[in-house]
């Protein structure tokens, strides 16, 4: 399961727990699962691409601008991503994501929270045994 | 966690948790509620409040209000009060760790000028900044710089492209695989470096360059008369904006400089009797740069684009083309007669007769650059190559009528005289027939100059003064200086090949063995035989990467800048001071960031109509205002400001609105503070915050916001005296309630400072018990920055809920058919639960400023506070509290045990028992519409999902939170409202 809720982590906002094999991995669950809390991803159609280049000086900062990334299209461009597709630099500064999908359509789109910010709370990437988990909760 | 075990009670509503409760805690802390409320909070709240409680400079208590539920860092429903001084811990202390640049090492500004770090006044330069994310580059200014004595060694890097950095072994440098501590780069490295190298900024002379009279004789030419006092009008506004004496060393002139060079080239002033205008044309990203600048000297501009056809007659015959036109207009007069007053040309460039000022020939190497540059931007060639390699020769013209060849002769001769004193080297300036054409005026005649091409011109042409106002050609010069010394690298090694050949040769070796020996990757064996068989001058550069391909290979994203090779890393030995700059970005308070993010509030506007009248028209209005006020996922409102007037509305909030026809003349007299709190600083906030705030105005958002149609509730009208002070007069009188807050744009800024955050505490050496609680002295420059762009989050959500509050008005006026004026749909009160502000407060036998925080939190303050807007200061602050869409609302007064008691502050609304997923399993979305309906509240929302989790029983009793704080004494009752038409987001 490369992600779940959790109802009762942030009672006005949303939770999740994320989980991959690789870091790249994690990253794509994450931002799959925050673009499934704002739309039913299914009804999202490949139209635009965007390609995402980001520095950090730490994993927990390249996921956190990451995801605050998707936010600011979502907002600026008004864009929402059916594919995500993730590398993360073997050093854990600098990621890059191809993102495919496309504006927000009100009438064919089945929207649902409008996420407003990734919050800092329980947030961090760790890694036990082979597998990389998260948990991220949005501030709706 | 169940409530600590010991909790006091200190009154019938309020507890307290002493310090002794965990380690660390700085003040007790205490709840307001009922014995059931107390019961039925959720764990978090007691572990965030006793963490509150740990915060250095916290006064007497932290707080949580009968509404408290867990929050990040702070409980929602919080309130915590610190002293700005006390909350400091010294800068000297722990864990304070710069990284640091040799004292030459070269900085460059806004302007393109450099300084040595060492002598760099970090408060007053802006600086250009390399943005990895974007791959683009944007202006800034620097918040801070430092220095520490350094003992030990440096690392030096030098590049391919030329390029030399002394840094210190944690100075960490761009390079293509991210940020790099200087100290872990490796020859595989590529590191991001800039052709542009500029003038060093040197300090001019006084001369004087605008007075009273030069900018009367420049109103005569311009046929601007005395009459109306049309001269005094522009006088005073020059004198308002310090611009009515300008001294060659005022740094305004950096601006002027460039305005004016633009103006020789792609803009005009043209001559008109009245209304005085100057026009730029360009490209519009291009112009936003100067709309930047003529800002920055207090100029407003306003942007324009059209389709135009073009048809014009010339040697070759008759050419047609459309093409977009994008133009940027400054309709200020005293702007226009400045530019005229510093020499620019009035009315028709082609017709008129004008030379460059002659003050430009005794300004400093770096403002001939700026005047030089943003001429260039608009009139000198791009940068092409001839063959991939050497570059044609840079070509400018002047057009003029045939009747005026010796003064376009001239004017050439004065830019090629200008450049000549920058030890460039240009052509004589010639007529070229090729640009003859016949135009409505006559015929008109060109005269063009060029920068010589040979390769040390043309780099110090590119790499000194270049080009502005034209990323297009900066981004083009910056490359091909990189590509020139990259090329004329290879050159070099070439020639000593060859030369070594020769010699090799020459001394006895055989021609296989030379070339087996000395062949390179730049210089082959077929290039060392040539080289051994016939006499040959000079190595050319061919076969190697092409200009095109050179900038798709490194260029880092479309800065201009490259991603240049390091040719050597070594350590050097250093005693001494190092300096550093931490750039004033989103990248780069006491006062905690866990607390402001949407700046949400309440806004409550009354009517005059009695619900009898509305209830038929209940779900007209709703369905129209639905339309109106953009709700859920990623929704833009339809209000379009440009930056400028988004800054006005970050420093101004309502008041603004007020001035540009958004608000009616009370109502900013009935906004917390006025209308907008001081102390906005918009250059504190980021691109990404502004982006996601510009166009966001005047919609709801989604969450628990919503907009909601409420009438009085008769059986609940506590206070009538009040009420009727509040302009609640009948006893089925309908009100509309607004709940949201500044949208994606708070927070943005919350995560920008965050992350600042993040650091400022490792400096301050700041511990605290959670991550979200991420704090900075207030007194410091991280805190103070955070402040400032805090309060322009309040301000935009102010505004945010004004503009609402309009299309609130104009929906009313749709719906019956009368003005909204005819209603009274009079502003009530608007009230900010979620921000910090300095106010003044008594306790403990003294009064002082404090920095009081209220997160989920309303002000309370009682009858005759300063503070309070006057139409309410006898009796005290309105407070607005919110329920849940199915409970209601109150309306409630701030009381002076308030004040004595929780710094003016009581509960926000009613706080949620369950979560967003577990209320939606347990109750469907369109089931809670029909539902509501029956009960005669018709909801409407973005999302059935989203309505579902706001359903009522997610909420915790609000009659409740309400009994228990008027029980508390901290806000006493006056009306309860409740909802019969409701928008959720």
């Amino acid at each position: 399961m490369p992600y779940r809720l959790l109802p009762d982590v942030a009672l006005a906002d949303i939770a999740f727990e994320a989980e991959s094999k690789t870091k790249a991995g994690l990253f794509e669950s994450c931002a799959r699962a925050m673009t499934d809390v704002m739309v039913d991803r299914r009804g999202v159609r490949r139209k635009v691409e965007k390609t995402l280049t980001l520095a950090g000086d730490s994993l927990d900062r390249l996921l956190y601008d990451f995801l605050t990334e998707l936010i600011i299209m979502k907002d600026v461009d008004s864009l929402l991503f059916r594919d995500i597709r993730v590398v993360v630099a073997g050093d854990d500064r600098s990621l890059s994501a191809i993102l495919r999908g496309e504006p927000i359509d009100r009438k064919r789109h089945a929207l649902r929270n409008d996420v407003k910010a990734v919050t800092m709370h329980m947030f961090g990437v760790k890694k036990h045994g082979g597998t990389w988990t998260t948990t991220v909760v949005l501030d709706i | 966690m169940p409530i600590p075990e010991s909790t006091r009670q200190i009154s019938e509503v309020s507890w307290e948790i002493p310090t002794t409760f965990k380690p660390g805690m700085n003040v007790p802390a205490r709840v307001y509620a009922s014995r059931k409320l107390l019961e039925g909070m959720d764990d978090g709240v007691f572990e965030q409040l006793t963490n509150v409680a740990c915060l250095p400079g916290i006064v007497r208590h932290a707080y949580a209000m009968a509404d408290a539920h867990w929050g990040y860092g702070f409980p929602i429903g919080g309130v915590a009060a610190f002293e700005p001084e006390n909350g400091v811990i010294s800068p000297g202390g722990i864990g304070f760790d710069i990284n640091c640049l040799h004292p030459d090492s070269k900085v460059y500004d806004g302007d393109g000028t450099w300084t040595k770090i060492s002598e760099l006044d970090a408060r007053t330069q802006g600086f250009i900044t390399y943005d990895p994310s974007g791959g683009r580059l944007r202006r800034t200014k620097s918040i801070l710089k430092e220095s520490r004595w350094e003992s030990g060694a440096l690392v030096k890097i030098r590049t391919k492209a030329g390029k030399t950095l002394l840094a210190t072994a944690d100075h960490p440098v761009q390079t293509r695989r991210g940020m790099v501590p200087a100290g872990d780069l490796s020859l595989e490295d590529q590191v991001v470096s800039s052709g542009f190298t500029g003038y060093p900024r040197s300090s001019p002379a006084g001369i004087e360059l605008v007075s009273a009279e030069t900018l009367n004789q420049a109103m005569d030419k311009m046929g601007i008369t005395g009459a109306g006092n049309a001269r005094g009008l522009v006088m005073n506004q020059l004198r308002r904006r310090g611009l009515d004496r300008i001294l060659l060393n005022d740094p305004k002139v950096s601006q002027l400089l460039k305005l004016l060079g633009f103006i020789f080239g792609d803009a005009s002033i043209p001559r008109v009797k009245k209304g005085q205008y100057v026009s730029f044309f360009g490209k519009a990203e291009d112009l936003l740069d100067i709309k930047l600048d003529l800002a920055e000297i207090g100029f407003e501009s306003h942007s324009y684009s059209r389709q135009r056809h073009h048809r014009m007659n010339t040697k070759y015959g008759t050419s047609e083309f459309d093409f977009k036109e994008d133009s940027l207009y400054s309709s200020s007069t005293a702007f226009a007669v400045l530019m005229v007053a510093l020499g620019a040309p009035y009315g028709k460039k082609a017709s008129v007769e004008y030379r460059l000022p002659r003050w430009l020939f005794a300004s400093e190497d770096w403002q001939k650059r700026l005047f030089l540059a943003a001429y260039f931007g608009a009139e000198l060639s791009t940068p092409t190559t001839v063959n991939g390699y050497d570059f044609q020769m840079l070509l400018f013209s002047v057009n003029k009528l045939a009747t005026l060849e010796a003064n376009a002769k001239e004017l050439v001769a004065d830019f090629t005289a200008l450049l000549g004193s920058l030890g460039i080297e240009s052509t004589e300036p010639t007529r070229v027939e090729g640009y003859d054409y016949a135009g409505v005026d006559g015929l008109s005649i060109g005269v063009r100059a060029g920068v010589l091409s040979n390769v040390k011109n043309l780099l110090g042409f590119l790499s000194k003064v270049g080009y502005l106002y034209n990323r297009g050609k900066q981004r083009i010069a910056s490359l091909a200086v990189s590509f020139i010394v990259h090329n004329e690298s290879i050159r070099e090694e070439r020639n000593a090949v060859r030369l070594k050949a020769i010699q090799t040769y020459a001394a006895g070796v055989g021609a296989s063995k030379t070339v087996e020996s000395l062949s390179t990757p730049t210089a082959g064996p077929s290039f060392i035989r040539h080289s051994i068989w016939s006499s040959r001058g000079k190595a050319r550069v061919w076969q190697s990467t092409k200009f095109e391909q050179y900038c798709s290979e490194r260029e880092a994203g479309k800065t201009g800048l490259i991603f240049d090779s390091i040719d050597s890393l070594e350590s050097v030995p250093y005693e001494g001071q190092v300096y550093d700059v931490t750039i004033g970005d989103p990248e780069h308070n006491f006062i905690s960031d866990g607390i402001v993010v949407s700046n949400c509030g309440m806004r409550l506007i009354s009517t005059s109509l009695r619900y009898s009248e509305v209830r038929p028209k209940v779900k007209e209005l709703v369905d129209l205002m639905f339309r109106l006020v953009p709700a859920g996922v990623g929704v833009k409102g339809t209000l379009r400001i440009t930056e400028s007037q988004f800054d006005e509305v970050m420093r101004y909030g309502v008041k603004w609105c007020a001035e540009n026809g958004l608000a009616w003349k009370d109502d900013p007299g009935h906004v917390e503070e006025g209308g907008f709190i001081k102390g906005a600083d918009p250059s504190k906030v980021s691109r990404q915050a502004r982006s996601r705030g510009i166009d966001q105005l005047g919609t709801l958002g989604s969450g628990n916001h919503y907009l909601e149609i409420q009438v009085v509730d008769p059986a609940r009208h506590f206070d009538k005296d009040l009420g009727q002070k509040f302009g609640i007069v009948h006893d089925d009188q309908v009100l509309v309630m607004v709940h949201c807050g500044s949208r994606g744009f708070g927070h943005q800024i919350g995560s920008d400072y965050l992350r600042v955050f993040d650091g400022a505490m490792r400096k301050y050496g700041l511990a605290v018990r959670d991550r979200e609680l991420a704090c900075a002295p207030f007194s410091s420059k991280e805190g103070q920055d955070y402040y400032g762009a805090m309060v322009c989050a309040a301000n935009m959500a102010f505004t945010n809920r004004q503009i609402i509050v309009q299309k609130v008005r104009d929906a009313f006026s749709q719906v019956f058919h009368r003005d909204a004026e005819s209603m009274e749909m009079r502003l009530v009160y608007d009230v900010c639960h979620n921000v910090a502000k300095v106010e003044r407060h008594t306790y403990d036998g003294t009064t002082k400023e404090l920095l009081v925080h209220r997160k989920g939190a309303t002000r309370s303050f009682g009858p005759g506070h300063p503070d309070i807007p006057s139409p309410y200061r006898s009796i005290g602050q309105p407070v607005i509290i919110g329920g849940s869409m199915e409970t209601g609302s109150y309306l409630l007064v701030g009381t002076a045990k308030a004040m004595e008691d929780t710094f003016g502050s009581t509960a926000h609304g009613s706080g949620r028992t369950m979560s967003r997923t577990a209320a939606k399993r347990t109750v469907r979305g369109a089931d809670l519409q029909r539902k509501m309906l029956e009960r005669g509240i018709y909801v409407k929302a973005a999302t059935m999902d989203g309505l579902a989790e706001e359903a009522g029983m997610a909420y915790k009793d609000i009659s409740e939170v309400v009994e228990t704080m008027d029980r508390a004494g901290i806000s006493k009752k006056v009306v309860a409202l409740r909802p019969v038409g409701n928008i959720k987001g």
